[in-house]
């Protein structure tokens, strides 16, 4: 075990709580594509860099991109409601 | 003989990888594919079934297909026996049948719907045929992913609901299934059945338990046996009648495959039988037996009714399989034949009344006999046979599991099921009479099918399909002793899994 | 309560595996394995250089078919559930700074994109990284062109036909290694050219095209269709 995986993998549990213990949705989200970056990191010291590039396209790129729309979809559809309660 | 299983996969994966192209230019011609494709896999089917029937009599039935051209350790293989040709028979019929039955039941106008419904076809086809177990795993999830767009098709409420609930406790059971195979791998270093089940006794044992328990969870999720049944009557209760019928009568008995290939042939029911599993296998599924009838019992929502009865059966199933005797693995591979003919018939029966009929979902199955008087007699045989009475098929599967548990003297197993099929008469009863009372109230509803006259009259195609279901159900109550050679060629391979391994590592030698 | 049931329920499974990943012995039990065989000799049978690709796009193609597939069927199926025939009226996009920015980058990306996907059986990377940032395109597009940017430069239609092509493409690769080889995504021998070039090992090449089209493609729906909704109220 290297010294930077020894750094690492407390540091990939660490991310991996907080992205539990976040209330706000975009924070988890956005934690996680952290997380997938700390991760193909890892995976490269492992010499495995078709993991890796599929983990840092996929897990923080795309992921990140999907989530965020689901969540901005959430939000306008409780806007509308709320609204639709009021009138 | 020259056929290829291979084939049986690949039209349907075609089929679906066309249908979105050919939409975008012509949408008729779709149609038109659509009910071409579905006969032509039929005819395969058939043809498979037809060229096949010698050997399966002879016991020498056995296809191995080799892809990409490399032998198995290497690459991945098709393992066709008598087994898999049984369950793929299976898989044809009823996709073709709901295929159909789904043309007049959804209409045309949903390309998407035809795409998810052949690939669910291929998924199942692959996970029947395949010898590899990752490429098993591969499967499962196609034919998972596609059941999770086709539940939600309505798009209401309740089947987004009951989507989601399914799909946590399907990619859950994903998860485990594919950890049980991770364990296997990193300690054999093989991929194929066969090799695994050569040397499955040579990992430690404790790791041999992990794998097991790791795969069972997953597959006992998915089955919906007792600790894991709250998704089954949320699910069956908003899919679409076609869904719930495809869902009960392929994909469950599918699972039902996959865990005769994993424990009898994978890695040996001795390893169930020493840590002393089977009992508990045998425990948890009578439970669940009792469980489904009862709690069908309560249900005024005939779906929803016939998802608990579905756990019932399931549930026994499994039981009567996990006595591991010869007659207990024919009576289970009986009645999951006969299961799959009789609740297919009831879903999509009761489903052409919920689909002609207005008003809310409760009810719309009074008054049913005057909608359309053939199809409720339908329904009525069908509910005969599951409860098994005696011409009909249901009576023969129960009589056979019966004799399987007095043959290992499980007597309170005997005493379920009998009182499961009392149960089962108190809780169909009802919607029988629902469905021949208030005539008054249906004569001033209208049918929500607008009749246009011609070949694609939409209620002929549903109609059909219920009709073909009644021959079938009761035809096969007449000559239930058809399947009794193949049925004891079948349960030869799985009670001695050394003529699947010579079958298919046959030409290699090992060290 | 119920949180900390669940926190030592998974608490104990983690703990159980564990034990017994650890317990798992350091080399496979078998002596012939698979992945012998490819260390030794991937470049000699398949003209790879890149194991990995050897392994998911010759060894274990049907593997492949079948995950591309399942990726196939979330398309379709989200497509089924989202569909709505509204067209969005989307923003105006982000600042013009940006909009030059990515301008002269996009075309970077797409030059990445192809570039991992054509040698993906000479570096690392294949089919499937490269759809993927093909699909990271539309993204672009949507956020900082606005949606109706990307309707009107790739409509939904067009991206169902890359998506089908590459899927009948990955499944024509395969028709013609029967006629060739005699097994289904069979590698013809004669494509095996050079190893170490470009136009080398085999049916991978042409597998890897089909394999991003299908993803990158199959990807980009699902994420317009999931902002559709979104931006039509802004």
């Amino acid at each position: 075990m290297t010294l930077l995986e020894a750094f690492l993998l407390p540091l990939l549990l660490v991310i991996a709580i907080l992205v539990v213990a976040f209330r706000d949705l975009l924070s988890s989200v956005i934690t996680l594509s952290v997380f997938s970056t700390v991760l193909a990191i890892i995976y490269i010291i492992h010499q495995a860099p078709d993991v890796a590039l599929a983990e840092v396209v996929i897990g923080s790129g795309l992921m990140t991109a999907v989530y965020i729309a689901v969540i901005s979809k959430i939000r306008t559809y409780r806007q509308t409601h709320k609204r639709g309660e009021k009138e | 003989m020259i056929f290829s299983p291979l084939l049986l996969i690949l039209l349907p994966l075609g089929t679906a990888f066309l249908i979105p192209l050919v939409d975008l230019f012509h949408v008729e011609t779709r149609r038109l594919m659509v009910i071409i494709s579905a006969s032509f896999s039929l005819f395969l089917g058939f043809a498979a079934l037809w060229s096949a029937w010698p050997e399966l009599l002879a016991g020498t039935f056995f296809h191995s297909y080799h892809l990409s051209g490399w032998l198995p350790p290497l690459g991945i293989n098709l393992a066709f026996d008598s087994l898999g040709l049984l369950f793929s028979s299976l898989v044809t019929l009823f996709s073709f049948l709901i295929i159909v039955y789904s043309i007049g039941f959804i209409g045309h106008h949903e390309g998407k719907y035809y795409v998810l419904l052949f690939l669910f076809q291929a998924g199942c086809q692959g996970i029947v045929m395949t010898g590899d177990i990752f490429n098993l795993y591969v499967f499962i999830e196609l034919s998972a992913i596609t059941s999770y767009a086709l539940i939600a098709f309505e798009r209401d409420r309740s089947s987004l609901e009951a989507t989601i609930k399914y799909m946590v406790y399907g990619i859950l059971a994903g998860v485990f299934i594919f950890l049980g195979i991770i364990i296997i791998y990193r300690s054999l270093g093989t991929l194929n059945i066969a090799e695994i089940a050569d040397n499955f006794h040579r990992i430690p044992l404790t790791l041999q338990r992990t794998s097991v328990v790791f795969l069972l969870t997953g597959l006992l999720i998915k089955l919906g046996v007792f600790p894991f049944h709250f998704w089954m009557a949320k699910v069956y209760g908003s899919a679409p009648a076609s869904i719930s019928a495809l869902l009960s009568g392929t994909l469950a008995k599918v699972n039902i495959y996959i865990l005769l290939r994993l424990f009898w042939v994978g890695t040996g029911f001795s390893v169930l039988r020493e840590a002393g599993w089977d009992r508990f296998l045998l425990g948890i599924a009578l439970l669940s037996t009792i469980l489904g009838h009862v709690l069908a019992l309560r249900e005024r929502e005939v779906k929803r009714m016939l998802a608990f009865s579905s756990m019932g059966h399931m549930g026994m199933i499994v039981a009567v399989l996990s006595l591991n005797t010869p007659l207990g693995l024919f009576a289970g591979l009986l009645h999951a034949v006969f299961h799959a003919l009789m609740k297919t018939g009831l879903f999509l029966s009761a489903g052409y009344f919920l689909r002609f009929r207005e008003g809310p979902k409760e009810k719309r199955f009074t008054g049913a006999a005057y909608r359309k008087l053939p199809i409720f007699i339908g329904f009525i045989i069908f509910a005969l046979s599951m409860i098994g009475i005696p011409p009909l098929n249901g009576f023969f599967s129960k009589w056979f599991t019966m004799q399987a548990f007095l043959e290992k003297d499980v007597y309170p197993a005997i005493a379920l099921i009998y009182s499961g099929n009392i149960l089962g008469l108190i809780y169909y009863l009802p919607f029988v009479r629902q469905g021949m009372l208030g005539k008054e109230s249906i004569m001033k509803q209208k049918s929500t099918s607008s009749p246009t006259p011609g070949f694609f009259y939409q209620e002929r195609f549903v109609t059909t399909v219920v009709y073909i279901l009644i021959l079938l159900v009761m035809s096969s109550g007449l000559l239930p002793f058809v399947f009794q050679e193949p049925f004891e060629v079948m349960i030869a391979e799985l009670t001695e899994p050394i003529r699947y391994i010579e079958h298919v590592l046959g030409g290699i030698i090992h060290e | 309560m119920k949180v900390f049931l669940t926190a030592i329920i998974l608490a104990f499974t983690g703990g159980a595996l564990f034990v017994n990943l650890g317990s798992i012995p350091d080399s496979f039990l078998l002596s012939h394995t698979a992945s012998r065989f490819y260390r030794e000799a991937v470049v000699t049978e398949t003209g790879a250089l890149n194991t990995v690709s050897a392994i998911l796009y010759d060894f274990r193609a049907f593997d492949s078919l079948g995950e591309s597939t399942v990726i196939f069927a979330t398309v379709s199926g989200i497509v089924l559930l989202l569909s709505r025939k509204t067209l969005p009226v989307s923003s105006a996009g982000l600042s013009l700074i940006v909009k030059r920015t990515f301008g002269i980058l996009t075309p970077f990306v797409f030059l990445l994109s192809v570039y991992i996907i054509l040698h993906g059986h000479l570096s690392p990377g294949g089919g499937f990284q490269g759809g993927v940032l093909l699909a990271v395109i539309t993204i672009i597009f949507c956020i900082i062109y606005g949606s109706s940017f990307d309707l009107s430069r790739y409509p939904p239609q067009r991206k169902t036909l890359i998506e089908t092509t590459g899927a009948l493409l990955f499944l024509g690769v395969g028709i013609i290694g029967i006629a060739l080889t005699g097994s289904f995504l069979g590698n013809p021998s004669a494509w095996r050219g050079v190893p170490g070039t470009l136009p080398s090992a085999g049916s991978i090449v042409p597998i890897n095209l089909g394999v991003g089209l299908k993803v990158g493609a199959g990807l980009a729906i699902i994420f317009y269709s999931m902002i559709q909704k979104t931006l039509k109220r802004q």
